[in-house]
């Protein structure tokens, strides 16, 4: 045991002038656009694919890009052009925010961070409906977040359902506690970067189910085990103590918030017209607004709007100012 | 520093690990009330994490002892309940 009064938040390393939550095309285009104008600005990101356009096989109706182009690879040549012009990117996954006041912090897997303005860009692949068991054994078993509550899970066996790259990393990281890690994928490959997926395949605590699909979490009141739907192979149970779930939906992410911003009734955030929310210094862009087309290039204008919207609250300017070349 | 509950504090304990945002929000908002409290890290603390499962029945952290009473997850209204905070 020991005491702990160390104030991690402040120092400067950790402070920025703008953190934008989210690396989309939205988060990424504001990190273009606020580190041009000489802010300090860190993205965070869960990872490449864990987002619409990361997931995009191919787009071809992206101005200036002629013939076709991966999702991922696109979203890659724009976080590059963020870096380019000093913005830092960090894959961390945002837990709880404090968005009251002048400073506003941001308590994420890595640690805590604070900054001055924050620009929300989650997206809209969150989860929507729960599978059987899932809220009732919360806590006891059902976590979301591996790198916080893997310790528990000792020599025991584990699943993981999802997917995406936050999902593969989790299962990594828990292969580091857990005698065996089941990978349930509910589609019949990982959606992760080629290098994971031979991580995986590598990995001999890890046992790799495509094409599963986790129905319900069995257990009176601790985890005991999962139903499996098998694709095209009927179901099985697997015995397990841990249900580590990653999986992605069409619901705005705005649970990181925990109601600090107000929603619509189907659960987006509000803005001006400057991507401004109710809250000063808080801003929100693309998908988690979910009142437009779901485009790559929308996306990316909404976070040019924001990315300036920001500039001219943090310089105290009138206007927005469009162009910062020397 | 500012004002001093009136009653003695309950003890507080906050059962947590590093990677964990909801304990460093707890923690973060004990330090902003001047609530003392110890961190217990059950990532290093095996026997620890196993008390934490017996008392609580919770897998996840943060679980937080307010005088012996536990609260689940980062419950901001329960813990200003418990230590009389506004």
């Amino acid at each position: 045991m020991s005491f702990d009064f160390a104030l991690s938040a402040g120092a400067d390393d950790n402070h920025y002038d703008v953190i934008i939550i989210g690396g989309g095309p939205a988060g990424a285009t504001a990190a273009i656009y606020t580190a041009r104008a000489d802010l300090k600005t860190l993205i965070l990101d869960k990872g490449l694919t864990a987002g619409a356009l990361g997931l995009t096989a191919k787009i071809a109706n992206y101005p200036g890009i002629v013939g076709e182009i991966g999702g991922a690879e696109l979203l890659e040549r724009m976080r590059e052009q963020a870096v380019s012009f000093g913005a830092k990117l960090s894959t961390d996954k945002v837990q709880g925010v404090d968005l009251e006041g002048e400073v506003k912090t941001l308590y994420t897997n890595q640690g805590t961070v604070t900054a001055r303005a924050v620009i929300i860009a989650t997206g809209s692949m969150g989860r929507g409906q729960r599978v059987a068991g899932e809220d009732r054994l919360l806590g006891r078993g059902v976590s979301y977040c591996a790198t916080c509550d893997a310790a528990f899970f000792r020599d025991q066996d584990v699943a993981v359902a999802g997917n995406s790259d936050e999902a593969v990393e989790e299962a990594l990281f828990l292969t580091r506690f857990a005698r065996k890690v089941y990978l349930l994928s509910p589609t019949p490959e990982l959606k992760a970067p080629a290098h994971r997926v031979a991580e995986v395949n590598a990995n001999p605590k890890l046992d790799l189910r495509l094409g599963a699909s986790l129905r319900e979490i069995l257990g009176e009141d601790k985890v005991e085990g999962v139903r499996v739907a098998l694709r095209g192979q009927g179901e099985e149970t697997l015995a397990v103590t841990g249900a580590f779930v990653y999986l992605q939906g069409g619901k705005p992410v705005t649970d990181f918030l925990q109601g600090q911003l107000a929603t619509s009734e189907t659960g987006c955030l509000m803005v001006d017209r400057e991507f401004a929310t109710a809250v000063p210094g808080v801003y929100a862009i693309g998908d988690v607004l979910c009142n437009h087309i779901k485009q790559a290039v929308v996306a990316a204008a909404e976070g040019a709007v924001a990315g300036m919207s920001v500039e001219k609250h943090l310089n105290g300017r009138k206007q927005l100012v469009v162009d910062w070349s020397k | 520093m500012s004002s001093q509950p009136a009653k003695p504090q309950p003890r507080v304990i906050v059962f947590s690990t590093p990677t964990c945002g909801f304990c460093n929000q707890a923690k973060a908002y004990f330090r902003q009330k001047n609530v003392r409290y110890t961190d217990v890290d059950v990532s290093r603390d095996q026997s620890a994490a196993r008390d934490m499962v017996r008392r609580s029945g919770q897998q996840g952290v943060p679980v937080i002892d307010i005088g012996g009473t536990l609260v689940l997850g980062f419950n901001r209204p329960k813990i200003d309940q418990l230590l009389g905070l506004k």
